[in-house]
């Protein structure tokens, strides 16, 4: 008889938990344990904040050609997509963005300070000839948004091919699910986080949100969101969360993320010409569910 | 025998299509991916119980490869 | 439970598809489509037609090496070994080996030969038995390959089938694809037998019976050295996803058999050299997620130009319990009688082609099942039994003709090994 085991730990910057069905608690504590290294593996590897990271050393690379291994050629290659697909909002180069804007302390940035920034910024400056890199120099890359999502599929990945039929894994609120076993997923209201919003029920598939409301400032009544516009270098209107359900957790983090960056008045039309189902919750509280029946 | 055998079937498919919109994305597709969900999924033993069936009873064949005779029948 | 509400995959959402797959953890696992494991597989299975009460035994022969109250008993034993062959390839073998003893009806007789069919009453009509000496060993082969590739699959088979006084060759193509963002499913397929009849064994013919009761037989359709007979069959299904829990499919098939069809065990036995059939069946799979159970439903309906149709309705549950698979299955069967069956075939001469085999008699039959599938991870143990039993007032339509006394009834056994490697 399989049961259920839990582990919660940290990674990645954010609070993370497996849960696997397996026939005895040894099983699902060794599995786990590779799991968690796993985790740590893809941190290692691709966090900005690490020094010794490859994407640090990529970043130091001062216009040097860097040859990337597959899974990271991959990654970057997807990153590529988003910035197409997005018409250059999604932009892994955008990072250096967070110079000028620091939301901790809630001060607005000058014109000026973010003008110098942008000549730094974009990806279509970026020679990129898969599997071959070559980031100008004081340019920067950040791979924040896509790693967590891939990691979670990754990391279902793992655990299937440990023998593990089912299971959730979740990295800061990116959820991943595989197997007969449905899990209850509950969305919570960005105004409120601790207030749950809906429950849904996820099989087999990938879920994650993005919004506003993780890190804003309020500055003369304007809310300042940390989702910045990589053309002008300002904050951009985004309506306050989406939650996707798609195949995958990668997927369902892009569309989120995209469909954010679409900003309040074209997210809508966006989302259900993409066609998966999601919930959009906007500033005003207005909340589109297209996960109910 | 016939009318009722023709009604189960247009109940059927008057199910089908009504149901005909409902689109399954693939990772909703965990259930049906069980060998249990399968049409066949015991093969030796699908292949034995139609050799019976065909040897015992004069109908044979069915929406499904055919396989050669016996001396059974 | 979500929805979705898009018809057709957007070009983003393929856009962003096609780029995740290039992900290592995000290729799609091979199972998907190939399989990747290789499964070797084991049957023992003992099957055991019930004897006839004595009786209903015809005593003309019991002195002549027939009269056997008895019917066959088959010892089958089954090998099936399947692996994959690269990404797109599998192939798989199955060999069947049976061995077969027991008696067979040969006729139907009155005990007073003399009297008119439409005298015939139920506890005359007696059964003319081969004597219990048949001994009989069939072994078969089943060669297959299937090709997988995005959108579906192509599998071919081949197979052959020998006994002493049989053979069979057959082979068959296939084709299954998949549309609608793999929602719906279409297969096509054909099929092509071409048998050989060689009998010797077991036939009445030489025995002191067929002096004795030659006088009043119709005579049968002989085969003089060996004969030939061929089948031909078509098929088309089609399968929906209708829910994450449930999925339906209909075909409908096409087979045409000719040749020497008759057959050539009975005494009274002689059957056109041409036989056109069709089926339409319907099929329902659906998980009953609180107990982890499928439930199987599946419906046929079979007509052919002998004058037979048959209904058959076939009923499982999988009950998953732990490790253990429990499988109730039920089957109803019900055929018409082939328009040139009679029970009392002897007097039927004035006909171009008789028959008194029960098999093509106006019957139902039931046939209840339970099957303990243990999963001990490689390896599946496996048990099952089945008991059959078959009736005319079991049938749909009501016989004009008293029940023939050859109809059967059997008990299966079966004991089974799965290894997947």
């Amino acid at each position: 008889m399989e049961s259920l085991y839990s582990v919660a730990f940290q990674a990645m910057g954010s609070p993370c938990q497996i849960r696997l069905y397996a026939p005895s608690r040894n099983s699902a504590q060794s599995v786990s344990q590779l799991l968690i290294n796993e985790a740590r593996r893809f941190e290692s590897k691709f966090s900005r904040y690490l020094s010794d990271s490859l994407v640090s050393r990529i970043n130091q690379s001062q216009g040097a050609e860097h040859l990337l291994d597959n899974e990271t050629a991959a990654i970057i290659n997807y990153a590529a997509q988003l910035f197409e697909q997005s018409n250059g909002l999604f932009d892994i180069t955008s990072g250096l963005l967070r110079r000028a804007w620091d939301f901790s302390s809630a001060q607005v940035p000058s014109a000026q300070t973010i003008e110098k920034l942008l000549p730094f910024i974009g990806w279509q400056r970026v020679s990129w000839q898969n599997p071959k890199i070559c980031l100008p120099d004081k340019m920067q890359i950040d791979l924040g948004g896509v790693v967590k999502e891939y990691a979670a599929d990754a990391l279902a990945r793992f655990a299937q091919e440990r023998g593990i039929s089912s299971g959730l894994i979740e990295l800061g609120g990116d959820i991943r699910v595989f197997g007969e076993h449905s899990w209850p997923i509950g969305i919570s209201d960005p105004r409120q986080p601790s207030k749950a919003l809906y429950q849904l029920r996820l099989q087999a598939g990938g879920f994650a949100t993005s919004g506003n409301y993780q890190r804003y400032f309020i500055h003369n009544g304007q809310r300042y969101s940390h989702i910045l516009n990589p053309k002008t270098g300002w904050p951009m209107i985004t309506p306050a969360g989406v939650s996707v359900v798609a195949e995958n957790c990668l997927i369902a983090g892009s569309v989120s993320t995209l469909a954010l960056l679409m900003g309040e008045t074209h997210c809508l039309q966006w989302l259900y010409e993409v066609g998966l189902p999601f919930l959009c919750v906007f500033n005003d509280g207005r909340i589109v569910n297209e996960f109910c029946e | 025998m016939k009318p009722k055998f023709l009604s189960v079937l247009a109940v059927l498919i008057a199910i089908t299509v009504l149901q005909g919109c409902t689109h399954v994305a693939p990772y909703q597709r965990g259930a049906l991916s069980k060998t249990e969900m399968s049409w066949t999924p015991d093969h030796q033993d699908a292949t034995l119980q139609k050799h019976i069936y065909f040897a015992k009873e004069a109908s044979s064949g069915g929406a499904e490869a055919a396989g050669g005779g016996c001396g059974c029948n | 439970m979500t929805k979705t509400t898009r018809r057709k995959p957007s070009s983003t959402l393929l856009a962003l598809s096609t780029a995740a797959m290039a992900l290592p953890a995000l290729t799609p696992q091979a199972h998907a489509v190939a399989p990747t494991e290789r499964t070797l597989s084991y049957r023992y299975t003992q099957y055991n037609e019930m004897g006839i009460d004595a009786e209903k035994v015809s005593s003309i022969n019991v002195d002549q090496g027939g009269g056997s109250s008895q019917r066959y008993d088959i010892d089958i034993n089954q090998y099936a070994f399947s692996t994959p062959i690269g990404d797109h390839f599998s192939l798989s073998i199955d060999v069947q080996d049976e061995v077969l003893t027991g008696a067979t009806p040969w006729t139907v007789a009155k005990e007073d030969v003399k009297g008119t069919p439409s005298d015939v009453s139920d506890d005359e009509i007696k059964l003319v038995m081969s004597g219990a000496t048949i001994k009989e060993h069939r072994t078969e082969a089943n060669l297959g390959t299937t090709y997988y590739y995005s959108s579906g699959t192509i599998s071919g088979n081949l197979g052959v089938s020998k006994e002493d006084d049989y053979e069979s060759a057959s082979g068959g193509l296939s084709w299954g694809g998949e549309f609608d963002d793999k929602q719906t499913g279409l297969a096509v397929g054909i099929s092509y037998s071409d048998d050989t009849l060689n009998p010797e064994e077991g036939s009445y013919r030489g025995t002191e019976l067929e002096s004795k009761i030659g006088g009043w037989l119709n005579g049968s359709d002989p085969v003089i050295g060996t004969a030939k007979k061929q089948s031909t069959s078509g098929f088309v299904s089609a399968s929906r996803i209708l829910s994450p829990n449930w999925i339906m499919q209909g075909g409908v098939s096409y087979t045409q058999k000719s040749g020497h069809l008759s057959d050539p065990y009975k005494a009274n036995d002689k059957r056109p050299d041409e036989r056109n059939s069709y089926t339409f069946n319907a099929g329902s799979r659906y998980w009953i997620k609180p107990i982890k159970a499928a439930v199987h439903a599946d419906y046929r309906y079979y007509v052919d130009d002998w004058g037979i149709d048959s209904h058959t309705i076939s009923l499982a549950l999988y009950q998953n319990w732990q490790k253990l698979q429990i499988i109730p299955s039920l089957r109803y069967y019900s055929q018409t009688s082939a328009s040139f069956y009679s029970i009392s075939a002897w007097d039927t001469n004035l006909y171009n082609y008789y028959a008194d085999d029960h098999r093509l008699s106006n019957f139902g039959a039931i046939t209840t099942g339970l099957k303990l599938v243990f999963k001990q991870k490689p390896v599946d143990w496996i048990i099952s039994g089945e008991y059959y039993v078959s009736g005319a007032d079991m049938s749909l339509d009501k016989a004009d003709e008293p029940e023939h006394p050859g109809l059967l009834k059997y008990a299966k056994f079966t004991f089974g090994v799965e290894h997947r490697f």
